[in-house]
């Protein structure tokens, strides 16, 4: 029998080598080593999860979009029991690692009301790193933190009568002051219903960019590259960079543009886009909160892309011929593969899965493709969307 | 809607520290636990895939799969303990641990990979962050600090190995308390005349 730590080794090293490049053979070589042991297969699906789950320190990634690759080392931990001196008006317990588990404590946390405010960072005492902890200590007072799994999707109700609904892989955070009402969104994508209240503008930062609305209702998400985007489904807000010399509330700069309702805005390094909307294609865009996708005239590859996004089980495309095809499909369950592997289907997209079914390939139908290649704008959906 | 076949499996993983402690009863040997609970975890991957009613409790199930585990273990060992190992265990106790909140759990494990991320070695611990909190590709951290992609590949699969230690291997203390509070002394009998 092999040894589990080998096992384990090997599982992790197939990890890292497939996000540095999957080729075909590489993956075939994946599919083997998987399909030789149940044991490879569950190992590789552990390591797989924890790696994943490691996205979430992009939570600590300073706002103000500077790289610091030593920035895990400016981080200090409080140990447990000083954080219970120091904030025993909450329920005691459940800060123990492993270390303090003996204590014995059952205590139980209410929900996330004052969770941020348990400082539990202190300032590192390196100098140069002391910066990066005081802004980590400040960001932290008063604010409460939510946060989806993959194929989660979270509905919020703010003190002030706003709500929040959080797709899929999604962070964020609130301060509520009095002043402003500050949101960040850490990562992944929120839909905001805000009340309306001229007195404290209602801010949503997110990767160094910054929302303002007053009362509206839009979505912000972060795409890859730290492309964001902004859709606004009712009123109109205000959009841009945050001013440099903001200190802890952010202020947008004078630069910032308007953006209306039935708009599409884009900004991703600097440069802005804006795009109006039908309403088919804003419903289209919202399907999410409803726990359902749609796609018109997206690539394969996108339609894929955004798939991934609500599912553990990824999907890969193994035929670089269908990566461009446009498709259309009508809205599904978002964390349904059937339904949308049965829609591929009329585009003769097939789904390759391995014996046991949990890894799929998508492959142009070998039977179409001996054909004359397929013009892309033929592709057609099943029907159109309502 | 299609049953996600890995749905046991990855709940599990959310009381490995329990698993763990569980089977290192039957071992009393750390290298032994690695072994059962991985096998633990490949029959649960299978379970996952058959169609049979859904479980209910996934945490009763998966400690009832890691007691066969042990037991064929002990089997092939030579000794006989289950009649006298399996009257002391009530499944049940355990499923009544509290449930954590998601936050709290959620903060709880941020805390732990910092600090395992703070115990790496200062290149790996680099080429870690470079691409968990800031998202880069291999090849833009290769550039970026200037050492071959090879090297960064071996320093994140280092870095992978001790984050799902991190974030696994151990039980909250809600879990730990209430069940292995009082562990009992292990009974082992020797097969007569094995």
């Amino acid at each position: 029998m092999q040894r589990a730590r080998e096992i384990g080794s090997r599982a992790t090293a197939w990890l890292i080598r497939l996000e540095r490049e999957a080729t075909p053979e590489l993956w075939e070589e994946l599919q083997q080593w998987l399909d030789s042991q149940p044991r490879h297969r569950a190992e590789f699906i552990r390591q797989r999860t924890a790696w994943n789950r490691c996205d979430k320190l992009k939570m600590l990634r300073p706002d103000d979009g500077r790289i610091d690759a030593d920035l895990l080392s400016g981080i200090e931990l409080v140990p447990p029991r000083d954080i219970r001196s120091m904030e025993s008006e909450y329920a005691p317990g459940a800060w123990g690692t492993g270390a303090t588990a003996a204590a014995g404590n059952q205590g139980r946390f209410s929900r996330a009301t004052g969770l941020s405010r348990r400082v539990w960072l202190a300032a590192a005492a390196v100098a140069g790193l002391a910066v990066l902890a005081v802004w980590y200590l400040a960001s932290q007072r008063g604010w409460q933190t939510y946060v989806t799994a993959i194929g989660g999707e979270q509905h919020i109700a703010l003190r002030d009568g706003s709500t929040v609904e959080l797709n899929t892989n999604s962070a964020i955070r609130v301060r509520m002051s009095t002043g402003q009402r500050d949101i960040v969104l850490v990562y992944g994508e929120a839909l905001f219903h805000v009340m309306h209240d001229a007195k404290r503008p209602f801010l949503v930062t997110a990767s160094g960019t910054l929302v303002q609305a007053v009362g509206t209702a839009f979505s912000v998400r972060i795409r890859d590259n730290d492309r964001v985007e902004v859709l606004v489904t009712d009123g109109r807000v205000a959009f841009g960079t945050p001013r440099p010399d903001a200190t802890d509330e952010p202020v947008l700069s004078a630069t910032a543009h308007a953006v209306s309702k039935g708009q599409d805005a884009a900004l991703s390094h600097g440069s802005m886009s804006l795009t109006d909307l039908s309403p088919q294609e804003m419903a289209r865009r919202l399907a999410w909160t409803g726990g359902k996708l749609s796609f018109q005239g997206a690539t394969l590859s996108e339609a894929v892309a955004e798939f991934n996004r609500y599912n553990v089980r990824h999907l890969s495309i193994a035929d670089p011929s269908i990566l461009q095809m446009s498709i259309g499909i009508t809205p599904f369950n978002s964390t349904d593969l059937d339904s949308f592997l049965g829609a591929l289907e009329q585009f003769h997209i097939i789904a390759l899965r391995s014996g046991d079914g949990r890894e799929v390939r998508l492959l142009a139908d070998p039977k179409t493709r001996a054909g004359a290649p397929r013009a892309p704008s033929i592709a057609q959906g099943p029907s159109t969307l309502e | 809607m299609a049953k996600n076949e890995e749905r046991y499996l990855l709940q599990a993983f959310e009381f490995e520290g329990v698993l763990r402690a569980y089977l290192y009863r039957y071992t009393r040997d750390n290298s032994e636990v690695e072994e059962l609970l991985q096998e633990t975890y490949a029959r649960l991957l299978s379970a996952g895939c058959r169609d049979e009613p859904e479980v209910r409790s996934v945490r009763a199930f998966a400690l009832a799969i890691a007691r066969n585990a042990a037991f064929d273990w002990l089997r092939r060992q030579d000794l006989v303990p289950i009649e006298v190992i399996a009257d002391r265990e009530t499944l049940d106790v355990v499923d009544e641990s509290e449930p954590i909140d998601e936050i709290v759990s959620g903060h709880r494990e941020l805390a732990r990979l910092v600090s395992e991320v703070q115990d790496l070695p200062e290149g790996c611990r680099q080429v870690f962050t470079l691409r968990k909190v800031y998202g880069y590709s291999q090849k833009e951290i290769a550039s970026r600090l200037q050492i071959p992609e090879n090297q960064v590949e071996q320093h994140l699969t280092r870095a992978a190995t001790r984050c799902s230690q991190a974030l696994f291997r151990q039980a909250s203390p809600a879990q730990r308390s209430g069940f292995f509070g009082h562990r009992q002394p292990r009974t082992r009998i020797h097969a007569e005349g094995s």
